[in-house]
Parts: C-alpha cells; sequence; structure tokens
C-alpha cells in the first residue's frame, strides 16, 4: 500500500480530484460549445481550465478590502473546500484499512471488495448529505453579499438551485431503506450484491428510478444561473478582454467541483462504484489503478449524460422549477422509494 | 436619442436599481444601450441610448455612389438585415425613376419574389434560433441553423451566388431551366415537411411554451397607437401586410394567407414567424408552378431618369420599409440626392419598450433578442 500521505494529497487524492473535475470539465464545455454551435462557450458552462484566464488577466478596477469583500472571500474558500472534504468519502480515496479502525468491518471487507473512501464510518451518507447541504446554506450568504443583487432575488436563485435537492436524496434514499444502513461504503457493496442475487428487483426498480432521477436532478440543478445574469453575462464571456475576477473564479471552480463530487456520488451508489468495467486484479498496486479508472470513466459518463441531458431541454424559469420539482419529480421519487420499501418488507433481502 | 417610457399605473418604488445592456451590432460596428429601471424585480421604465435603426448609417454611402454602383453594391457587397429585401426596394425605386414598371416581365417579376420568401424564410430561422439560444436550449438552436443552411442550400442552387447583381434594370440576371424549376420543386416539397418540427416542438413542448407566454404583453389598442409592424403587429392580431395592402412584385396574383395570432405576446409572435415559414413554401412552390415563360429582362432600357421624389414601402422579415428618395439629376450614372429610410425597427422601437415594462428580469434576455437586426446583448 502507498504511503497515507501521498493517498491523501495526490493520487488518487485531493489533487488528483480537482484534476479529474478540470478535465470532465473541459470535455463539457467543449461538447457545449459544439452544441450551440458557436465558437464563444455559454456562460454557465466555462470550463473550469478557462477560469484561470480570469486571475491572468490585468486588472482593471482596485478593489479595496472592505469587511465585505473578506467575509466574501471566506465564504469563497469555504465554498471550494466542502466539494473537496465531500471527494474523501468517495471511492477515489480507496484506502482499505482504515474502517477496520474506525468502525470494524475489516474482516468483511477487503479492498478487492466494498467501496472505502478515506473517511468511512457508520453515518457517513448523512455527512455527505450535510455537505451537499452546506454548499447550497453558503452559496447564499454569497449572493446575499453581492452588490448586484436584492435580498429577494438572492432568495430566489438560491430556491431554484437548492430545491432540487429534494428528489435527488430521496432517490439516493431508496438504497438506506433497501440497507438499512447509512455507511456509503456498505452501501455500495450491499448494492451490489443485491442486483447479483436479485436481478429482476435490481435492474427493474432499485437501480434506473433512482438513477434516472438523481441523473436529471442534477442536470437541472446546476444549470440554473446563481449570479445576475444580466450583469454577469458581459464577464463570463471568454472572448477577451477578460476582466479580472477572482470571486468569479473560486465560484466556478467550486460549482464544478461540487458537481464532480454528486456525479461521483451517483456512480459509488448506483452505478457499481468502481468495480466495472475493468476486472478486478490481485496485486494491491493496480488494483488501486483499475479501481481510480473504473471510477472515473464512469463519472466522466455521468457528467456526459448531464451536458445532453442540458442540450435537449430548455432551462426552465422560477416558477416552472418549483412546478416540476413539488409536482412530477418529487412524488416520483416518491412512488419510487415506497416501491423499494414494499419490496423489502414483503420479501426481505438477505 | 432617447425615448422614454414609465408606466403610470404602477407608481416607481422608492428602492428601485439602474441596469444598463449594452447592445452590439454584427452587421454595422455600432452600439447602442438599453436602460432598464428595476424595482420589486420588475422592468418599470425603459430607454435605448443611441442610434438602433442601422439603415441610416447606410444613407450616406447611397448618396455618394451612383445608381448603377449602388446596385452592385446592395446585391453583392452589403452586410445588413434582409438585404436582398434593401436591393429590391432600391430597383424597384430605380424602375419607378425610369418610368419601366410596368413592362417589366413577368417571369422576372417572379423570380425576384422568390427571392424575397427565400430571405423571409431564412430570417425567421435566425429569429427562432436566436431565442432557442436565450432559452438556453443548443439541441434547437443546431438544429434551426441547419435547416436554414439548408433552405440556403437550395436557394445557392437556383440563384447561384457571383459577383454580377441579381437585379438588373428591367429584369433580372439569372433564369431558371426547365430541369432546375423541377428539382426546386420536389425539393422544396421535401424542405416543407421537414419544417413541421419547428411548430411541432414550440406548440408541444411545455416547457418553451410557458416559457414564452404572457412574456411581453402587449394589447392590440397599443399596438395600434404606435403603429406597429410586421410580426409584432400580426401577434396582436392585426392584419397588416404591405404585400397584402399594397401589393408590389406577383404578390397580387398569389393565393396566400397572413398569419395572425391573439395571443399578443411572445409566443404569439414566434407562431406567426413559424407559420410565414410555412407561408412562405407555399408561395415559392405557386411561383414555381405557376412561372410564366418568356423574356428575363426588358432589351431596351431607357437611360435617363425622370427628377423628383418617389417613395416605396416593401414587407421585409420584420416589418415595412419605407424609403424616400429625390432625384435632380437626369443622368443614370449621377448619384441619388437624398436616399432616406425607415425600418421597421425604428417603428418598433416604442413597442419594444412598452414590452420590456412590466416585466420579470428573467424574461429580459428573451425579449432583447427580438429586437432583431443584427442587434445582440
Amino acid at each position: 500500500m502507498f504511503n497515507i500521505w501521498f493517498n491523501l494529497f495526490v493520487f488518487p487524492g485531493m489533487v488528483f480530484f480537482i484534476v479529474l473535475a478540470a478535465i470532465f470539465e473541459h470535455v463539457n464545455g467543449r461538447l457545449m460549445a459544439r452544441f450551440s454551435f458557436q465558437a464563444k462557450e455559454q456562460a454557465m458552462f466555462i470550463p473550469l481550465v478557462s477560469n484561470f484566464k480570469f486571475l491572468v488577466a490585468k486588472e482593471q478596477e482596485k478593489h479595496s478590502f472592505s469587511f465585505r469583500i473578506i467575509v466574501q472571500i471566506t465564504l469563497l474558500i469555504v465554498l471550494l473546500a466542502l466539494p473537496i472534504f465531500g471527494a474523501f468519502f468517495l471511492p477515489i480515496n480507496i484506502l482499505g484499512e482504515l474502517p477496520a479502525k474506525s468502525g470494524g468491518y475489516g474482516k468483511y471487507l477487503k479492498i478487492s471488495e466494498g467501496v472505502i473512501g478515506i473517511f468511512s464510518f457508520e453515518g457517513d451518507v448523512l455527512l455527505v448529505f450535510g455537505v451537499i447541504l452546506l454548499f447550497g446554506f453558503v452559496t447564499l450568504l454569497l449572493q446575499l453579499l453581492s452588490p448586484q443583487k436584492l435580498r429577494k432575488n438572492a432568495f430566489k436563485s438560491y430556491i431554484q438551485f437548492a430545491i432540487w435537492d429534494i428528489p435527488l436524496f430521496l432517490a439516493l434514499s431508496g438504497f438506506l431503506i433497501a440497507r438499512k444502513s447509512l455507511s456509503l461504503s456498505l452501501l455500495a457493496h450491499d448494492i451490489r450484491l443485491i442486483v447479483d442475487t436479485n436481478k429482476l428487483f435490481g435492474f427493474l426498480i432499485l437501480l434506473p428510478m433512482s438513477t434516472f432521477i438523481a441523473i436529471f436532478s442534477l442536470s437541472s440543478k446546476f444549470d440554473q444561473p446563481y449570479f445576475d445574469r444580466l450583469g454577469t453575462q458581459k464577464d463570463l464571456l471568454i472572448n477577451p478582454p477578460l476582466p479580472f475576477n477572482w470571486q468569479l473564479f473560486l465560484w466556478n471552480t467550486a460549482m464544478r467541483l461540487q458537481e464532480t463530487l454528486l456525479a461521483g456520488l451517483i456512480v459509488t451508489l448506483c452505478l457499481g462504484g468502481p468495480h466495472l468495467p475493468i476486472p478486478e486484479p490481485t496485486n494491491d498496486y493496480f488494483a488501486l489503478i483499475a479501481y481510480s479508472g473504473n471510477f472515473v470513466v464512469k463519472t466522466m459518463l455521468v457528467d456526459v449524460l448531464i451536458t445532453l441531458l442540458r442540450a435537449i431541454r430548455p432551462r426552465m424559469r422560477f416558477d416552472q422549477t418549483l412546478n416540476y420539482v413539488l409536482k412530477i419529480s418529487t412524488p416520483f421519487s416518491l412512488v419510487s422509494l415506497m416501491l423499494i420499501g414494499l419490496y423489502v418488507s414483503i420479501w426481505p433481502l438477505a | 436619442m432617447t425615448q422614454n417610457f414609465t408606466q403610470d399605473s404602477q407608481p416607481i418604488a422608492k428602492n428601485f436599481f439602474k441596469k444598463k445592456i449594452t447592445l452590439q451590432n454584427q452587421y454595422f460596428d455600432t452600439k447602442a444601450q438599453l436602460n432598464l429601471r428595476i424595482a420589486n424585480s420588475k422592468v418599470m421604465a425603459a430607454n435605448f441610448d443611441g442610434e438602433l435603426d442601422v439603415l441610416k448609417l447606410l444613407e450616406p454611402q447611397l448618396t455618394n455612389r451612383s445608381w448603377t454602383e449602388n446596385l452592385q453594391f446592395l446585391d453583392n457587397q452589403l452586410r445588413g438585415p434582409y438585404r436582398k429585401h434593401i436591393s429590391m426596394n432600391h430597383i424597384l425605386l430605380l424602375e419607378k425613376l425610369a418610368k419601366i414598371t410596368a413592362h417589366v416581365p413577368k417571369r422576372a417579376i417572379y423570380l425576384r419574389t422568390m427571392r424575397l420568401e427565400f430571405e423571409r424564410i431564412e430570417q425567421h430561422l435566425l429569429f427562432l434560433s436566436e431565442i432557442a439560444l436565450k432559452l438556453s436550449f443548443p439541441l434547437l438552436q443546431l438544429r434551426l441553423l441547419d435547416f436554414k443552411e439548408k433552405t440556403a442550400r437550395l436557394k445557392w442552387q437556383l440563384f447561384p451566388p457571383s459577383n454580377k447583381p441579381f437585379n438588373v434594370i428591367g429584369g433580372v440576371g439569372f433564369n431558371l431551366s426547365q430541369q432546375m424549376i423541377s428539382f426546386a420543386k420536389e425539393q422544396l416539397i421535401r424542405l416543407q415537411k421537414k419544417s413541421l418540427f419547428i411548430s411541432r416542438l414550440f406548440n408541444r413542448n411545455w416547457v418553451i411554451k410557458n416559457r414564452l407566454k404572457d412574456v411581453g404583453f402587449l394589447t392590440r389598442a397599443d399596438a395600434k397607437k404606435y403603429g406597429l409592424v410586421g410580426p409584432l403587429a400580426r401577434s396582436t392580431g392585426i392584419t397588416d401586410d404591405i404585400r397584402v395592402s399594397d401589393p408590389y412584385l406577383a404578390y397580387p396574383e398569389i393565393d396566400f394567407s397572413l398569419p395572425v395570432s391573439d395571443f399578443c405576446d411572445l409566443y404569439g409572435e414566434v407562431l406567426v414567424r413559424i407559420d410565414e415559414i410555412q407561408e412562405s413554401f407555399k408561395i415559392l412552390r405557386e411561383l414555381l408552378r405557376n412561372l410564366p415563360a418568356g423574356a428575363i429582362k426588358l432589351i431596351e432600357v431607357p437611360e435617363e431618369l425622370s427628377i423628383g421624389t418617389i417613395s416605396n414601402r416593401l414587407e421585409t422579415p420584420s416589418g415595412e420599409l419605407f424609403s424616400f428618395i429625390v432625384n435632380k439629376n437626369k443622368e443614370i450614372l449621377s448619384a441619388p440626392n437624398v436616399y432616406q429610410f425607415t425600418s421597421p425597427l425604428k417603428i418598433n422601437q416604442q413597442g419594444i419598450l412598452l414590452r420590456l415594462s412590466g416585466e420579470v428580469l428573467e424574461n429580459i434576455n428573451l425579449l432583447v433578442a427580438t429586437i432583431s437586426e443584427g442587434w445582440s446583448d
């Protein structure tokens, strides 16, 4: 096994996660640019790499450091740190020994089984959900700090962003009910076993319903304009001259990382985590690379799927979003939850 | 130049804020500004800063060139909105001055009308693709631009682009062979069938429908009061079209209907434009079916022009284009003394401001897309 600090920070750790998000976003940005049939990239889909241009660009206005700007910097750094922290629970940070120390699953779960992040323990799913909710809350605080925005509009765009969490959480809760567990590693492992033993239930009820709702919610969640569209439309264009805008750089980076984290969560729970399609080698070193490779490929596929979903439908307005989430998406996810609950209560899983 | 509009029924709140949208024209290197006064996340007042009517920039260029040079310039070199209509307007004015309007061969008139209808389809598709972009619907935008490309390809096969001007005094410079006509008939039927996807999408997709409905509401009384023209007026139920009310070219001989909508909003305008695409295909097919045989231009062309003032009206894709000239020289190689346009955008400017007022912030970029004529934010 590699050195724990190397694992934690370089591969397959923090740096790898950020680079991964950058690559996904670059592919997605190009794909989106191809779809929209124009040279300039769309404001909402700036690839992460292109964001660095905001830092390289010449400064046009000198900002004086006020209390508000200091709070803004702090919040933006928190925003950036949250998805990176959340990523430690994903299988990209495999470290098979830690759960044995923390929870005692080591005898049941070897590195070739189960999905284990660096911080794996009973209840880590709730912590990931907490990270997602906290991320939304920090975006709200940042919206309130924005001088261009009225308080009412800030709340409005926060609701538009965070309301998609309801169907997303409900869709992923189906797995919690099926297994009655709150550990990501156990869940991912057991879902794989359920689908293996009971293919009819797995492929018809458990996986497709939750996967579809979760991916659709995710594609809509990050399709919303957070900053005031009218003011920043000009700034967001990639074409020069580009103003120096570090806030936008931090904001976009955090958003892309969060999107990658959620895509990774969906892959971990719904799509078999790091187990397929590359077969499992016996050597530990190769296993690490194979698992990471599997996970990367799947997350990338989910990301591309989300981009395609964005391309084949128009963006909804605020009232339409509320209508859709509360009248269609949430009831549908509740029905899937009920179906899974019914199935498990009638035919208990082994 | 500034125009102001305030809605009297809604008092302007104390905590309003201002918003500036810079508009850039893609044909002419000019900028304009749309100023909005926003309170309670609604537009309370709107006005434009700068000249929106880009045809005004064209006027000095036209008075510096002779009549024949202008013919070449407008047909081949001009970059601008509905340029085929502008060049057609020029030749109609010139023929009125030469007093040969009644003698132009019928085949030439039919071919000219065809060219205008092709441009109408293209401009409407461009408008719809702009709306698709603002709806953040890239695939629809791609399909619309792709369809526009297909239509343009057929047009280029019929009237290939060349250095020679299409319009000449007393006729046209290009003719269609019988083989080409039968080919075009087949292609037009195919294209018209394919174009049905547009109306299907805009009628059935509930997200698009609800996003466009009630956006930019404009009553028929207001449209009449401000004398609005084109699809904007027709979306409020006003049946006004120069092709019907003051027909020119081959339009009096063609049977076509005038699409009108009672929605009085952006959705109505979109539906009107979609229906006009269908009507234009119908017109093109009828023109090809009834294309008269014979010469395409006059053999003897008068070399002298009459002296005086002449005006002309033409229905462009976005409304009525009015032009006015003063000619003081008899020679055809002399330049026109006065050449003035009133573009449909100039007439509809008040209507656009009226649409913006009282609108929520989320819908503003959709309404900015309807300014058209090369303007974008």
